[in-house]
């Protein structure tokens, strides 16, 4: 069905706005291939589009900043974020903000990192804050990642467990990777460390179980409410997974 | 909850104020829009769904902004073309393509578009945001965005390949 002016007019449109699928995209190509004044339309689109982005962009001046940085800024009472850098998405704001308020509530002197896994955990499953990102695919959520942590987490998806998404969560005062699945009714949250620490070990806490591995150079920490011989299996699978 | 809004809502001031310069057209009016749709988002913190909250607190910038450009409409119809004149730079045609003075000519063409085309170029090419959320920005139909997009920028290309 060839594609009639008024329409390609419409997809140059949402080509140029990055919100046509490669499909509709070879059509109007096509068309453009043959129709000079929808040829001409794509160029002038694109030209008044790199013409505006060049228009001033107001920022909000200096004096408005300090004036509601008072309302907007929290008390003191969490620790300085000071390594939360400006290129940090509001996602990474979020996970980490949701992170530090726990913090502020735990009793002073560091828990041991049973008790951050489950506190995250369970932090995770409370505050309907499972996912930054969803996962329709791993392809997505390990490019999510990259900017927000100084190293470069695996994403895989095990045969029989479902891949939710990822998420920032705070461990041991760093930014870490978490990332949710599902396997039947459980959720399991596997985060994810730079380096090694050891072989594998095992422990619980408030009737969550926690199991912890390594490969190729990570720690992996799975927490769950699942019983620890199928967090081992969920391991098993995960090294498995290309 | 507050803490992860408040701080995405810092994040958000540039974009917010771009926002609102460009409704209102008026650089203490923007401000006072901007500070105005902060203090609200706050309040009404409850109502934040937790997510995309660039398009929410835009979404109180944009009816901040409206409220402004309608209680100035009661006090004194002006209308803009009066104020910044919309005649060509120049009628020389190789001065009228100096970068500069196209530059001018296209600000001042986009400031004089209807409010409601307006924005959703800004929102579109300087704020990059997808139709979705510009349809929630706006409170319209993503098809409705559309078609302000195409009036917008129809008005701006013809405007420019007039002699």
């Amino acid at each position: 069905m060839t594609l009639h002016c008024d329409e390609a007019r419409l997809l140059a449109q949402a080509e140029l706005d990055d919100e046509l699928d490669a499909g509709r995209a070879a059509e109007l190509a096509a068309h453009a291939a043959n129709c000079k004044d929808c040829a001409q339309l794509r160029q002038d689109l694109s030209g008044l589009s790199g013409r505006l982005r060049a228009l001033p962009y107001h920022r909000a001046p200096d004096a408005l900043r300090a004036r509601l940085a008072s309302n907007l800024t929290p008390p003191a009472t969490a620790p300085r974020r000071r390594w939360l850098g400006t290129g940090t998405g509001f996602a990474a704001g979020f996970a980490l903000a949701a992170a530090l308020a726990a913090f502020a509530i735990l009793p002073r002197g560091a828990p041991d990192m049973t008790s951050q896994l489950v506190n995250a955990h369970l932090r995770s499953l409370q505050a309907e804050h499972l996912v930054d990102v969803r996962a329709s695919d791993q392809h997505q959520v390990k490019p999510w990642f990259t900017g927000r942590l100084d190293y470069a987490p695996p994403v895989r998806e095990p045969a029989g467990y479902t891949l939710l998404g990822g998420r920032l969560d705070v461990l041991e005062g760093r930014p870490v990777a978490a990332l949710a699945y599902r396997s039947m009714q459980h959720t399991i949250n596997l985060y994810v460390l730079p380096g090694d620490r050891g072989p594998e070990t095992s422990s619980q806490q408030s009737g969550f179980n926690l199991l912890r591995w390594q490969q190729d150079g990570m720690t992996l920490w799975a927490v769950s409410d699942v019983s620890l011989e199928g967090l081992r299996s969920f391991a098993r699978a995960w090294n498995q997974t290309p | 909850m507050t803490l992860a809004l408040r701080q995405s809502l810092l994040e958000n001031l540039d974009a917010a104020h771009n926002l609102a310069r460009w409704l209102v057209r008026d650089g203490a009016a923007a401000e006072d829009v901007v500070q105005e749709a902060v203090e609200r988002a706050l309040r009404y913190a409850a109502s934040w769904r937790g997510d995309n909250p660039r398009a929410w607190l835009l979404q109180i910038v944009r009816t901040r902004a409206y409220a402004w450009l309608a209680e100035r409409r009661d006090k004194a119809e002006v209308p803009w073309d009066d104020i910044v004149p919309l005649t060509d730079p120049a009628p020389d045609p190789e001065a009228a393509l100096s970068s500069q003075q196209q530059r001018l000519g296209l600000e001042a063409a986009l400031l004089a578009l209807p409010a409601e085309l307006r924005e959703c170029l800004v929102l579109r090419e300087l704020e990059e945001m997808p139709y979705r959320d510009i349809a929630r920005v706006t409170g319209v139909p993503v098809g409705t965005v559309m078609s302000r997009l195409w009036r917008a920028r129809r008005a701006l290309i013809e405007r420019g390949a007039r002699p």
